[in-house]
């Protein structure tokens, strides 16, 4: 089952919920999946903003606005790595999560961060959110085969970190 | 010892981990303003801050060097707290004595200089590989292709792939590449997480596919391709390219009210030479490609020289008859400068501007289009002149200089909007490392009429600075500097 919501689809018409039910319904795991993609709650807070402005402005348009807001926030979230979005010093110490404690899931954690944008995108799609392999491609907008690439590749690059 | 977990131990773990640290997130309590607008939409850009590779941007494939910019996140929950985000692609002030640009020290008559940026050190996130693959060695080639091979930090997608290159979709188009011929294609297909595109020449495109399918890819893709033995088109060269140094030079010249030749030198081409070794036709002082850019018709000519420099030269708002001699006046006065003929240069702009800052003093000089150079002059001593980043549009203008051994950073603004200056990483190479923050540097700040002067002392152990401009919870203007040599 989907860490991060069990399921995309919401009626059409009269039985469709409202925005604000919506939102509220499907924020925090939005949020959450964007810190896991970008390891900031300052950005990930914008990038989810962001989808749910795009989503809002085609509320009507859109017949899947879980799956659509599911693709805004990941493609939000990898374009803002590459926009190099970074936090000062005083914001980026205050309201982010710290280490556990738990040294299998602090180390983990660390190895995660480490990973490049685009792997570390289907890692946490993969293994948080729980997705297919066809279900990423789809997000992420690049054939299945690319993504089982990218996933195996970015347990390699766990495996190699984890191993010092 | 920590043994190696297995690979479902590792996704357990992987999981339990994720879970975990998803759960500290305290989300879910802010209200939805729609009337917010998007952080991602406000990125603002000075536009005369690039490298001209208007014809490589044409063909999306373009470095962005020498922007200025910066984007600020209006942080969520109504405080009016702002994180300020640098996204200066570039550094200046490193360089040292080498070559910084390409110029026109003594332009021809009537020409008058406008825009000054020189030494603007840009970065890649990863370099890319390029190998070209011909008939013969010579300039121009009858049949070649040019392949390009670099992870694909894009996220890119293969958009009407109508063939397929070692199993995977491939889409072939006409080249977008506005240097490239008619007729020549390009093919584009990913391979894991790299992506490649070939430009090919004197080829059709069931050439050009059954060619590329005959390519064996590298054990690393991002090391590109080899051809099989016996292919019919071997490999005459390699190179990679990644970031590179750069400048741009804009001349207003006679005979047209807004004509304005731009001359843009990059050390390291996009390509890294080859598309130029490829369809580049020999003249005196390298491989020249000429033609026209978009629906204006926009004559340039393009010089991989021999030196390795790679210059662009543009004729805006000349007619076109006009133009080719301005092309080949252009070429033919280019030299490579130093940053002490930068300055040179520079400081025999006129004064524009004079600032007084308690018993210091600071001159501006500028063009009509833009402040290209800040002069400080101390209390006792000589004064220290260097060449000015300025971005116009948001009354910015700001330079680096070492004052009795000390880095400083002069900004000037308009009075609405002060600049401030935070550290930076000193190299952008791989991307913004995870572990670095900025920190904002403190200083002074004086106003001068309408404008304000601030002043900032860089501690030792800074190796970069970012100067940023806010409007409001947004920030519009920016400017990287590494620590002067000293």
């Amino acid at each position: 089952m989907a860490s991060d919501g069990e399921d995309d689809t919401i009626p059409i018409g009269d039985d469709r919920p409202t925005f604000d039910a919506f939102y509220l319904d499907s924020n925090a795991r939005m949020v959450r999946l964007a810190w896991l993609l970008v390891g900031s709650r300052a950005v990930a807070e914008e990038v989810v903003h962001d989808a749910y402005l795009a989503v809002h402005r085609r509320w009507r348009r859109i017949d899947n606005p879980g799956a659509y807001l599911r693709r805004a926030v990941v493609n939000g979230a990898l374009r803002s790595r590459r926009r190099r979005i970074h936090e000062d010093r005083l914001l980026a110490t205050v309201g982010e999560p710290p280490p556990t404690g738990d040294p299998a899931v602090d180390t983990m954690w660390d190895a995660v961060q480490r990973l490049r944008p685009e792997r570390r995108a289907v890692v946490v799609l993969r293994y948080w959110s729980d997705l297919s392999h066809r279900e990423i491609a789809e997000i992420l907008g690049c054939p299945v085969v690319t993504v089982r690439t990218r996933l195996h590749r970015a347990l390699a690059d766990l495996r190699k970190e984890l191993n010092r | 010892m920590t043994e190696t977990p297995t690979l479902d131990d590792l996704e357990r773990d992987l999981v339990r981990a994720l879970r975990a640290k998803a759960e500290q997130v305290p989300a879910g309590d802010l209200p939805f303003a729609a009337d917010r607008p998007a952080a991602g939409a406000v990125v603002r850009l000075a536009p005369a801050r690039r490298r001209n590779r208007v014809l490589a941007v044409a063909a999306a494939v373009a470095v962005v060097a020498g922007a200025l910019g910066a984007l600020a996140l209006d942080r969520p929950g109504g405080d009016g707290s702002v994180t300020t985000a640098p996204v200066a692609a570039v550094r200046y002030g490193a360089a040292g004595e080498g070559t910084v640009g390409l110029a026109l020290p003594a332009p021809p008559p009537g020409w008058t200089l406008r825009e000054i940026d020189a030494g603007a050190r840009s970065f890649e996130q990863h370099d890319a590989r390029w190998q070209l693959f011909g008939d013969d060695g010579a300039s121009p080639m009858t049949r070649g292709v040019l392949v390009g091979s670099v992870l694909d930090v894009e996220g890119r997608a293969i958009e009407g792939a109508s063939h397929t290159v070692h199993g995977e979709p491939a889409s072939v188009v006409p080249s977008p590449e506005p240097m490239a011929p008619a007729g020549a294609l390009r093919a584009s297909w990913i391979d894991g997480d790299v992506v490649h595109d070939a430009t090919a020449v004197g080829m059709t495109e069931d050439e050009l596919v059954a060619f590329l399918d005959a390519l064996v890819p590298h054990d690393e893709p991002t090391d590109g391709v080899r051809a099989p033995a016996g292919s019919p088109l071997p490999e005459v060269a390699a190179a990679t390219a990644g970031g590179t140094v750069s400048s741009r030079f804009t001349y207003a010249v006679p005979g047209a009210p807004a004509g304005e030749v731009a001359v843009s030198a990059a050390a390291t081409d996009h390509y890294a030479g080859l598309l130029h070794r490829m369809v580049g036709e020999r003249t005196g002082g390298g491989l020249a490609i000429r033609g026209r850019l978009g629906g204006d018709g926009l004559p340039f000519v393009s010089l991989a020289r021999d030196d390795g420099w790679t210059v662009d030269v543009m004729a805006h708002g000349a007619s076109p008859a006009d133009a080719p001699a301005l092309l080949d006046a252009a070429l033919a006065g280019l030299t490579p400068v130093t940053r002490r003929e930068v300055l040179d240069m520079a400081l025999d702009v006129p004064v524009t501007a004079t600032h007084a800052v308690d018993d210091w003093r600071v001159e501006v000089h500028g063009t009509a289009v833009e402040d290209v150079a800040l002069c400080v002059w101390p209390a006792a001593g000589e004064p220290v002149c260097t060449t000015a980043e300025s971005a116009p549009s948001v009354g910015l203008t700001s330079g680096s200089v070492l004052l009795g051994g000390e880095w400083v950073v002069v900004t000037v603004t308009d009075g609405a909007r002060p600049a401030t200056v935070q550290t930076a990483p000193e190299s952008l190479a791989g991307g913004w490392p995870p572990d670095f923050s900025p920190t904002q540097l403190g200083g002074e700040r004086h106003t001068s009429g309408e404008q304000v002067v601030g002043i900032v002392e860089v501690p030792p152990g800074v190796d970069a600075v970012d100067v940023l401009v806010m409007d409001g919870s947004y920030g519009v203007g920016s400017a990287g500097y590494a620590r002067p040599a000293g």
